[in-house]
């Protein structure tokens, strides 16, 4: 019998006030090792202090904050943190900010240039090493800023709405790196907002509003649990479907065309779909699926204005 | 302990590899140096202008003309300025006599000036003289009425409007020596002579130290020992202090404002940040106090007086600066973690600031009586007693022994207590954003935690 390995993070009934203000109320979650996850939810809803008691920068009321199997204190220099409220040393060299990040994490001196050099030229900064951070552009220091999350080569990278700031060629191009990341077998926490790319990136999501978890699955679990039953039908040319399709029990019409056919609980969803594609000349037949953005508007309710602003 | 260098490594590196600190540091000390030097040199060479032309002298009695030409020779007045800078130089040092050249009888060392003996025409210079003074043909007009001699008149001088102020005071106390000898002779007595017998003698002053020392004390060095050395050692101490305080303010509120703490946090600890920026910014004072220390040490030797300042007051001086900057260092971190901008930290700052005016206000009572009950409480209340203990320690007199050591003790243990309270109020501070909070604030985190 094997014993499978720690995971890269566990939480167990952790609880955080501030004054008046609950801000993570009994959280548990387990992140798997070599998981990339998607920590969502809406401005406020307690991500960064959650964040913050991982990386022992505020301590949990209650709770215990376990990262690859030892205490979270204990663990700094194996996680990696781009945090979403970030900077750089205007004045200081990009070469001498990394290589400072990677001493602060641990990383002795000797290839410590080297290292950052490497790091730059891999997201095309090989030319900033000597330049000062405030001659950057708001693109590179992005750039900068994620590269000292990943120079000391952590077990467990949190990054906090790491795409912010980024034009969408940088955007690829970094959603490239985590992939290659994450390949390597680094475990990936990524909050963010935009939740097409969390959807396209994270293996799991876990969602969190006012300081409770109200998801925790990994995508294939999401689509399951919030399986809408509905196909859609796009006809060739206008008409009536058939009325016994199997396992209908409700049809909408939208056009003299288009319809949504909406399934008992227990019907087979291919049944159906063949049983249209055999009775009708279809344009299009498919098993409606909800977006990660629909079920996060679901559980959540919506996004808050502010939301929306971010 | 590794990290916490190379966060003090990075914020001296950062303070100390600037044009800004350099000029601020080194520059302006060098230029105050080479000013002060230039200035010398130019006094050194100055010729004072001569003093030269007639003096007619109205003497009713004529017993003063006599004198007043043996006063006025350049001989006799050469050998009085020889023994003005010789006496001035046994008060002091090179020093004194430096101040002494500034004398008239002193500095004064051209006068080709002829007495001449005039006819009055009643009391005071007859209009005749006055005339002729203002019309440049002579130097000055003098007269010397015989109550001069037996009693208190005074004697009226007339000078030509461009004697500067240095050659009438000199025409002055020379026709006031003139009349003097003119007295002394009336009486049948010697000048010279007479003037041997009241001069006061000389004491060589010796000062028994608690420590068993027996050093100098004349009045000169007993006056730059009482209060020169005393308040420029306490002002050292307090500019290094409070600069390095400062830089260490403005370091935390760029890291802050940079909104680098989140980032720095998850390698390290809020106290090994804090504990970082104090080491770093401590070196950086230890470099400002060494370089105005050197340059002090510099001038004393330059003055030929390094024995004003001994080596055990300059390594106390360096252990009192240590004291100091880490009782002003983590109020500084406190208050630079929980504010964004400078004008905010100014606010807060203010109460700080009255309380290390404490010790420039103490300087008079304290450099005149540095053993007193004033001095003595005050070396034991944090955070002023660094700067008493070193007002107390270069000032001429000596502290009790076993001042030194409790006090030392005394001050870790409130540093300690000190750097525990910052800690506290740093690590809620530097994630603290928006309005800045006041000092109850900052204190109920403290508490809290």
């Amino acid at each position: 019998m094997t014993t499978s390995p720690e995971p890269a993070l566990r939480l167990e009934g952790v609880d955080k006030r501030f004054g008046a203000t609950h801000a993570v109320r009994d959280l548990s979650l387990v992140v798997p090792r070599g998981s990339l996850c998607g920590f969502l939810g809406p401005n406020g809803a307690g991500k960064s202090t959650t964040i913050r008691m991982v990386m022992s920068i505020i301590a949990p009321d209650a709770g215990s904050v376990q990262v690859l199997g030892s205490d979270a204190a204990h663990r700094k220099d194996r996680i990696g943190y781009l945090p979403e409220t970030r900077g750089l040393y205007p004045k200081m060299r990009v070469g001498e900010y990394l290589g400072y990040i990677a001493k602060l994490k641990g990383r002795r001196d000797g290839d410590l240039r080297a290292l950052a050099k490497r790091w730059l030229e891999r997201l095309d900064l090989g030319h900033a090493l000597r330049l000062r951070c405030r001659e950057l552009s708001k693109g590179m220091q992005q750039k900068v800023q994620i590269l000292a999350a990943l120079i000391h080569e952590p077990e467990l990278l949190i990054l906090d709405e790491p795409f912010s700031g980024l034009d969408p060629v940088n955007v690829e191009r970094l959603s490239d790196l985590v992939a290659e990341l994450r390949a390597r077998g680094v475990t990936i926490l990524f909050s963010t907002h935009v939740l097409d790319q969390a959807e396209r990136l994270c293996d799991r999501v876990v969602l969190v509003h006012h300081g409770r978890k109200l998801l925790d699955a990994t995508l294939d679990e999401v689509q399951r649990q919030f399986d809408p039953r509905t196909v859609d039908v796009e006809l060739l040319a206008p008409g009536a479907l058939a009325p016994d399709l199997p396992g209908v029990h409700a049809v909408e019409q939208h056009s003299d065309r288009r319809y949504e056919l909406h399934l008992d609980a227990d019907a087979q969803p291919q049944a159906t779909l063949q049983a249209v594609v055999a009775r009708h000349a279809v344009q299009r037949v498919a098993l409606r699926r909800l977006t990660l953005r629909e079920v996060f508007v679901q559980l959540v309710g919506g996004p808050t204005p502010a939301d929306e602003a971010a | 302990m590794r990290r916490v260098l190379s966060v003090a490594r990075r914020d001296f590196v950062a303070t100390v590899m600037t044009k800004a600190f350099f000029f601020a540091v080194v520059g302006m000390p060098l230029l105050l140096l080479s000013v002060m030097v230039g200035a010398g040199y130019l006094m050194g060479t100055h010729e004072e202008a001569p003093l030269e032309g007639r003096l007619a002298l109205v003497d009713p009695t004529g017993e003063v003309l006599a004198a007043a030409r043996r006063e006025l020779d350049p001989v006799h007045l050469a050998a009085a300025r020889a023994k003005i800078l010789e006496r001035s130089k046994a008060l002091g040092g090179e020093m004194l006599q430096g101040a002494a050249r500034m004398l008239p009888e002193a500095g004064v060392d051209a006068v080709k000036v002829s007495v001449e003996v005039a006819e009055g025409d009643g009391e005071g210079v007859p209009e005749a003289l006055r005339a002729q003074v203002v019309a440049g043909e002579l130097l000055a007009a003098a007269y010397v009425p015989e109550a001069v001699i037996t009693g208190e008149a005074r004697l009226q001088l007339v000078v030509r409007g461009d004697v500067d102020s240095d050659h009438i005071t000199l025409l002055e106390r020379r026709l006031g020596d003139a009349a003097v000898r003119a007295r002394l002779a009336r009486r049948g007595l010697d000048p010279d002579e007479t003037r041997t017998l009241i001069d006061r003698p000389q004491t060589e002053t010796l000062r028994a130290l608690p420590d068993g020392q027996v050093v100098g004390a004349s009045s000169g060095l007993r006056l730059i020992k009482k209060s020169v050395i005393p308040a420029v050692f306490m002002m050292l101490l307090w500019a290094g202090a409070f600069a390095a305080g400062q830089q260490l303010l403005f370091s935390t509120i760029e890291e802050k404002s940079n909104k680098l703490m989140e980032v720095l946090l998850s390698a390290i600890s809020p106290t090994q940040l804090m504990a970082g920026k104090i080491i770093g910014q401590g070196l950086v004072g230890l470099v400002i106090l060494s370089v105005y220390s050197s340059l002090g040490v510099v001038a004393l030797v330059a003055a030929a007086r390094f024995d004003l300042v001994g080596g055990g007051t300059l390594a106390l001086l360096a252990v009192y600066f240590l004291m100091a900057y880490f009782m002003i260092a983590p109020v500084m971190a406190a208050i630079g973690s929980a504010v964004s901008t400078v004008h905010e930290a100014n606010a807060l700052l203010m109460p700080i600031m009255v309380l290390l005016m404490v010790p420039l206000a103490l300087w008079f009572p304290i450099s005149q009586d540095p053993n007193g009950w004033i001095a003595t409480i005050f070396s034991f209340v944090p955070p002023v007693m660094p700067f008493v203990m070193v007002l107390r320690v270069a000032a001429d007199g000596g502290v009790p022994v076993w001042q030194i050591p409790v006090t030392l003790v005394w001050g870790v243990v409130a540093i300690a207590g000190l750097v525990w309270v910052a800690a506290r109020v740093f690590r809620v501070g530097i994630l603290m954003e928006g309005k800045a909070p006041s000092l109850a604030e900052m204190w109920r985190w403290a508490r809290v935690g």
